[in-house]
């Protein structure tokens, strides 16, 4: 009987230890992580917006919207702050440089016509159904432009691919390099261009273009030729990776 | 080129992986068919896709789960090891016709004479490696002669200097980004410079070797100025 009443005893200290360590686990999930302070802006845009972001490390996503605003909204590590500069609709985050850098992931909105100039040193790039001239630098970043109409374009990566799916409806240049990564890039078959592609690697693969291209130049490790009535120039460059084009 | 054997190496060609004179025969072989033609529509249409699906990178729980579970199916010891592949190999039934033990006596033939061949070969080649040194010396001395390489190792080798300082400061994940590109490059480089001392008149080589250099110079910078 004694036995008994001990084991009621010892079960029901257990259950209310388990009780404490529950409700100690839930005050700890209730407390904001320092490790994810947050930066949110909006900014009203009357004309065409030109926003800069200098990153460091981690991943810049740009998409375009409906609202004549920019919304941008960064999650940083405590060590890292992002100073702003606006001028009329134009826009500039810096994240600032500290020793370690911190990690700082911005997911913003833009008007489709905005012109963007992102750098990064460290972090995947994704710009989604932008219309105004890109100019992308990184050193360590795959690239991705998706849904993109784009009046001019330069991409310059040192590793890492960049992926291009959209169209030329501009005047260019359109310039995609990487060093170590491939260049995949998709179009209309409609659309016209000046080709010129180099890839060390000597792997250059023009799809459904090749045949319709009027070349002027092919050789293993560059093609160069017109697409339909020419038009804006298409540059494609890659090392010791691949050179994609395909139609859509 | 026929249709099943431009089937049997279009996925390559959609992967790039392709000989240029393999690459040659196919897009000839496509330009004339349609249903080839289809065929590497499709596929490239596929690859073309699965890029724009979104990256799922496993958790470090799965892998280590994975991890241990091929742990868990291999023997532990050497001997363990080696006993299971001995009996592996005794359990199955080798049973040979004479036209068999035929093949597999030519085939071993076949083999040895191409190792001689290969062998004889190599060792012709010994002399014209050492012909290509001078080669290699001869480009080098015209890079150094070229004004703009001139300048671009003198930039090179100042951005090394504080680079090197600042370094340490960086945090491992940009030290290691940093390294990663620097090796990148070195390789493009030297690809290049052996390709240029191959054929010194390839004026595309010589265009990448100047992007490479520009691209050295501008990693450089922008960790100098870090």
């Amino acid at each position: 009987m004694l036995r008994l009443k001990d084991t009621i005893e010892r079960c029901r200290g257990r259950k209310l230890a388990r009780l404490l360590a529950l409700l100690a686990c839930l005050f700890y999930l209730a407390i904001p992580s320092p490790a994810a302070i947050k930066f949110d802006r909006t900014y009203n845009i009357k004309g065409q917006a030109h926003l800069t972001v200098a990153n460091i490390n981690g991943a810049i996503t740009v998409t375009a919207w409906n609202r004549r605003a920019i919304a941008v909204s960064a999650i940083n590590e405590p060590s890292a702050a992002i100073a702003e500069q606006v001028s009329g609709d134009e826009i500039s985050l810096t994240v600032k440089k500290a020793m370690p850098p911190g990690k700082v992931s911005f997911q913003i909105f833009v008007p489709a016509d905005t012109d963007l100039r992102l750098n990064n040193y460290l972090g995947r790039i994704e710009v989604r159904g932008v219309r105004g001239d890109v100019s992308i630098k990184s050193y360590d970043s795959e690239v991705h432009l998706i849904d993109a109409a784009i009046p001019s374009v330069d991409v310059n990566v040192t590793t890492g691919s960049i992926f291009f799916d959209g169209d030329l409806t501009g005047d260019g240049p359109y310039t995609l390099q990487t060093l170590n990564g491939d260049v995949d890039v998709s179009l209309p078959a409609t659309t016209s261009f000046q080709l010129s592609t180099r890839a060390l690697s000597e792997k250059i693969n023009l799809g459904g273009f090749l045949n319709s291209l009027s070349s002027e130049n092919k050789a293993p490790k560059s093609i160069s030729g017109t697409h339909l009535k020419g038009g804006p120039r298409l540059s494609l460059i890659a090392f010791t990776g691949r050179i994609l084009l395909h139609k859509k | 080129m026929n249709c099943q054997e431009c089937e049997e190496i279009i996925s390559d060609y959609v992967d790039g992986a392709l000989e240029p004179g393999a690459q040659t025969k196919i897009e000839h072989h496509l330009a004339n068919c349609e249903a080839c033609r289809a065929v590497r529509d499709d596929l490239l249409q596929i690859v073309h896709f699965s890029k724009q699906l979104p990256l799922h990178i496993p958790t470090s729980d799965l892998w280590s789960r994975i991890q241990t579970e091929i742990e868990a199916e291999q023997p532990k010891t050497w001997w363990a090891r080696s006993k299971a592949r001995l009996q592996n190999l005794y359990g199955r039934d080798f049973k040979f016709s004479i036209p068999q033990f035929a093949a597999i006596a030519a085939a071993c033939i076949i083999v040895a004479a191409i190792g001689v061949v290969v062998w004889q070969k190599n060792n012709s080649q010994v002399p014209q490696f050492a012909n290509a040194a001078p080669a290699d010396n001869q480009l080098q001395t015209k890079l150094a002669n070229d004004p703009s390489f001139q300048e671009f190792e003198q930039t090179i080798k100042q951005l090394k200097e504080s680079v090197e300082q600042r370094k340490d400061t960086w945090g491992p994940e940009l030290r290691l980004s940093f390294e990663r590109n620097m090796t990148s490059i070195d390789q493009s480089l030297n690809d290049c410079r052996q390709l240029l001392s191959r054929n010194p008149n390839d004026e595309t080589c010589k265009e990448l070797l100047k992007n490479a250099y520009s691209e050295k110079v501008r990693v450089l910078q922008g960790f100098a100025n870090f």
